[in-house]
């Protein structure tokens, strides 16, 4: 392909800005009011004669409210643009003289898609121009934060606008290129959820893990949302108060670049695409022989999936696996025809070769759901080597409290023991459970066990059980272990056991509030904060020491909380958070920014150092006024 | 020349063009015939450059005509749903053509205007299908192509008008030596401007000759005798016989003297040679492939 601009690529070039300027007119009002004209209304809120680090930092959230916006809109016009520069391969009419004319199809395109990123630079370009001075009569310009949102909307802008593109060469209905893009861009996402909602039906102990990265790559619009609105704030230098300013992260950076450079295969695909598709395809649901096949049995699986799963909640609201396999044969089959009828063009398509694809389609339906009913993958009993783990979470209401990141092996090696043992005790029946969780014997309770592991390669694995633990077995000893380790109880985020890691010098001060007495919060002075912390952390320290039994009626929490008073400790945080979401306010003044603060109440009765410093600063009479009466 | 050989195009198994081979000689005014889904319209598009051959090829003096930009300068093609973009008016699209051909004259533009009596400001969708085709004429022969395609060109066009475009691609084939490729079913109207005629039928070239080749080697003859019909002389080729009251008609393929020389001998009352139109010629080629006469709408 020669890149020397002619004269016909210059004809079919105004002809596109002819056509379609209202187009560029529509997206270019949108920009100039979300990011100049907004910032020109909202002057007064952001101009501070006294403070440009203020200004700043308002100009700067303007800028990152714009750039989180940026994917979305480039996503909705990307395809738009598409739409309305490819119309003419829709239609054999206009295909005829298009292609007719004395002009390949390579420069065609070339010429097109050309146009489409001018269109969308040009806006891009004047807003981001125009803002410069609104921002100085704002009271600062955020030159770098400017250019990261004319960076974010420009290569979202290509990355969309190419595989909005790519679409449209695929088919020959207009309207079929919105319906495939929205497809592509959540199709990985959508097969991923229709697994899991199986799994977490079939499977014991199945939790879904969210979204793991690699969908979160296949999901172009989510990742590229989710790494826009997650900035990081860098503190803006030499001001008198604390101002934060939010900037893309690297990995945000990365993800740009990333998909950049698929934006460049997608468009040398989209070439080739349209200098294979034939002119007469125009007005075919997929104009590539090939591809028929492949959109038929993505579609017609993904709908049998999904549709089938409704009606199985419809027919008999869940349950049987016979039911659910028979309902998703049915929709799958359901839409297995009506793409049919799509890709020909025609009702008659109860072909015996059609009738042949379509028990294919039902076999592979009853394959996924019967490989997932019995776990055919060994989702059921894996449970990760210890030393595979990177770190895990654990929680599961009030008898086993959320522990937050155990990495120690010690700990992971506990943990897994406990997964062996659950898993090896069998899914319990549902009465069963039922009686164990209203059991009131010191014998026999239920386990709500759910745990997230980070692997060292980057995966997630969850899980979720609900378990009877008996006195004597291999679990409740598996469960009282895990429980026990030292390490296991700091983490924890049980108030009888959990102290918020703060450094004594840093507490500022503090408020105690005693609950029997109807009076407001008393200030603590920084001295009697640091006092009452350390007792705390001492008193805390010997309780964790202490070993627990994991049926005790006193584990339980029937008994828990003999103190009737609340105590906060204020403090200097140096490991200020660094991301922000976009919109929440900013901070103003550094003594808010930085000052954090954490609380603490229902103490068991026999932290007696505490109760006797609080009766010495005279908070109290007597220590017994502080316990529950 | 324009010059197809073998060309197959295939949609969806249905074979529109099966092996399809056409010659038009530089200078000369074409006229491609057939009944309806013959092919025409297909070969046409790919003469254009719009469709790609599954097989075959299509060539304009030796040149590829798909994706050769040199080559599809010099052809310009008024297709029977000619395309305008719907906010566009005749200056518009004029303009993109402009834009396109390098030979394109804006001084004949400008001259055409008093030709056509169009407002060239005027939004084309907005014009009848009969101004919308004078405003691709006037287009396309500003374009000064040296290859026109023309597929149904005067459809939806009054008489008068009819006249005045061929008056004026008459005109061009004359001055400037203009190749025309027309496709048509009006075969008087054809009769009346080609000099090359080819006759496709089933996605198949069935024929090509001039037009005074294939009128001198088929003769419609006039006879009556004075008694009972006598046995023709062996040798003749007879296509067609019809006799009304006592006058025999006879289309006899062969050279018209000799015919004339040998029914002579039959001593006839009446023996008069009568020139075949198109029409005729057209019926009776067809009717060898099982073409059905009345099918023919003309």
């Amino acid at each position: 392909m020669r890149f020397m601009i002619s004269s016909s690529d210059r004809a079919l070039a105004r002809a596109d800005f002819r056509r379609f300027w209202p187009l560029l007119f529509g997206y270019a009002a949108v920009w100039l009011c979300a990011l100049p004209l907004a910032l020109w209304s909202n002057r007064r809120w952001i101009y501070d004669a006294t403070d440009s680090a203020a200004s700043l930092s308002s100009v700067n959230n303007h800028l990152w409210n714009c750039t989180a916006a940026a994917p979305i809109l480039s996503a909705c016009f990307a395809v738009l643009l598409a739409m309305a520069l490819y119309a003419y391969l829709m239609n054999g009419r206009s295909v005829g003289l298009l292609h007719a004319l004395p002009i390949t199809r390579g420069r065609q395109f070339a010429v097109h898609f050309t146009v489409g990123v001018l269109m969308f630079t040009v806006v891009h370009l004047a807003a981001a121009l125009i803002s410069l001075p609104v921002q100085a009569g704002c009271g600062a310009i955020d030159m770098w934060g400017t250019l990261e949102w004319f960076a974010v909307a420009e290569l979202t802008g290509l990355f969309y606008f190419a595989l909005a593109t790519l679409c449209a060469m695929i088919t020959g209905w207009l309207l079929a290129i919105p319906v495939i893009y929205v497809g592509v861009n959540f199709m990985f996402a959508a097969f991923y959820a229709l697994f899991a909602f199986l799994a977490q039906a079939f499977i014991w102990g199945y939790e879904s893990v969210g979204r793991p990265a690699w969908l979160d790559w296949l999901t172009p619009t989510v990742r590229l949302y989710q790494q826009t609105t997650t900035g990081e704030s860098t503190l803006i230098p030499d001001t008198q108060f604390r101002y934060y300013a939010q900037h893309l992260s690297a990995t945000g950076w990365t993800t740009l670049l990333v998909y950049t450079a698929v934006a460049a295969a997608l468009i040398a695909a989209a070439y080739f695409f349209y200098r294979a598709r034939h002119s007469e395809t125009a007005g075919d649901a997929v104009v590539f022989r090939w591809l028929r096949p492949v959109v038929l049995y993505v579609i017609s699986l993904a709908g049998g999936m999904g549709l089938g799963i409704l009606l199985w909640y419809m027919v008999s609201g869940g349950g049987s696996m016979t039911v659910l396999v028979l309902c998703q044969i049915v929709t799958g089959l359901i839409v297995y025809f009506g793409v049919q009828m799509l890709l020909h063009k025609s009702f008659r398509v109860f072909t015996r070769r059609s009738w042949l694809g379509g028990a294919v389609l039902a076999v592979a339906l009853a394959v996924i759901a019967l490989v997932i009913r019995f776990d055919v993958l060994g989702f059921a009993g894996y449970v990760p080597d210890a030393d595979r783990i990177e770190s895990a979470d654990v929680s599961g209401g009030y008898n086993i409290p959320y522990v937050r990141d155990i990495s120690d092996p010690e700990g992971l090696e506990k943990l897994t023991a406990l997964h062996r043992a659950v898993l090896a005790q069998g899914k319990p029946d549902d009465a069963a459970l039922y009686q164990a969780d209203s059991s009131t014997s010191a014998d026999e309770g239920m386990l709500t066990f759910s745990v997230s592991y980070t692997m060292k390669d980057g995966g997630i694995v969850r899980r979720f059980y609900q378990q009877i633990v008996r006195r004597g077995t291999p679990l409740y000893q598996a469960y009282n272990d895990f429980y026990n380790d030292p390490a296991v109880r700091k983490a924890s985020s049980d108030s009888r056991f959990y102290l918020a890691e703060i450094d004594p010098a840093a507490i500022i001060g503090g408020w105690f509030n005693n609950y029997r007495q109807d009076t407001d919060s008393v200030e603590l002075t920084a001295p009697q904060a640091r006092q009452l912390y350390m007792a705390l952390d001492r008193y805390l320290e010997a309780r964790r020491a202490e070993p627990v039994d994991v049926l005790a009626p006193e584990w339980s929490g029937a008994n828990s909380g003999e103190c009737y008073f609340y105590l906060e400790f204020n403090y200097q945080d140096n490991t200020s958070v660094s991301t922000q979401v976009p919109g929440s306010t900013a901070p103003t003044a550094a003594n808010d920014a930085d000052i954090a603060s954490w609380g603490i109440d229902m103490l068991p009765a026999d932290c007696t150092e505490v109760l006797d410093l609080l009766v010495s600063f005279g908070l109290a009479e007597t220590a017994d006024e502080l316990l529950y009466d | 020349m324009l010059e197809a050989k073998n060309v197959v195009k295939t949609f969806d198994g249905f074979r529109a063009l099966d092996e399809a081979s056409l010659t038009v000689p530089k200078g000369a005014v074409y006229g491609l015939v057939g009944p309806n889904g013959a092919g025409k319209s297909t070969l046409i598009r790919h003469f254009t450059g719009v469709y790609r051959p599954d097989s075959g090829s299509l060539t304009l003096e030796g040149q590829p005509i798909y994706e050769n930009t040199a080559v599809k300068q010099r052809i310009c093609v008024i297709p029977d749903d000619w395309f305008y973009f719907s906010q566009w008016s005749i200056r518009e699209m004029a303009r993109l053509y402009k834009g396109m051909y390098p030979t394109f004259s804006q001084e004949r533009y400008d001259r055409m205007h008093e030709v056509f009596p169009l407002d060239d400001r005027q939004m084309i969708r907005r014009m009848s299908k009969g101004m919308q085709k004078q405003a691709a004429f006037w287009i396309t022969m500003c374009c000064m192509p040296e290859y026109l395609i023309l597929d149904e060109p005067v459809d939806g066009l009054d008489p008068v008008m009819r006249r005045q475009v061929w008056s004026l691609l008459l005109g061009d084939v004359a001055e400037r030596g203009t190749t025309v490729l027309v496709s048509s079913h009006n075969l008087r109207e054809l009769e009346d401007v080609c000099d090359h005629v080819g006759i496709m039928n089933k996605g198949k070239v069935l024929l090509e000759r001039s037009l005074s080749d294939l009128q001198d080697n088929t003769v419609k003859l006039q006879v009556a005798f004075a008694g009972d019909e006598p046995q023709l002389p062996a040798g003749l080729n007879v296509l067609h016989h019809e006799k009304i009251g006592r006058v025999h008609t006879y289309i006899v393929r062969g050279n018209q003297n000799d015919i004339l020389a040998q029914v002579s001998t039959l001593q006839p009352i009446l023996l008069e040679a009568i020139p075949l139109t198109l029409e005729e010629i057209f019926i009776y080629e067809l009717g060898g492939v099982d073409y059905a006469v009345h099918d023919i709408v003309l």
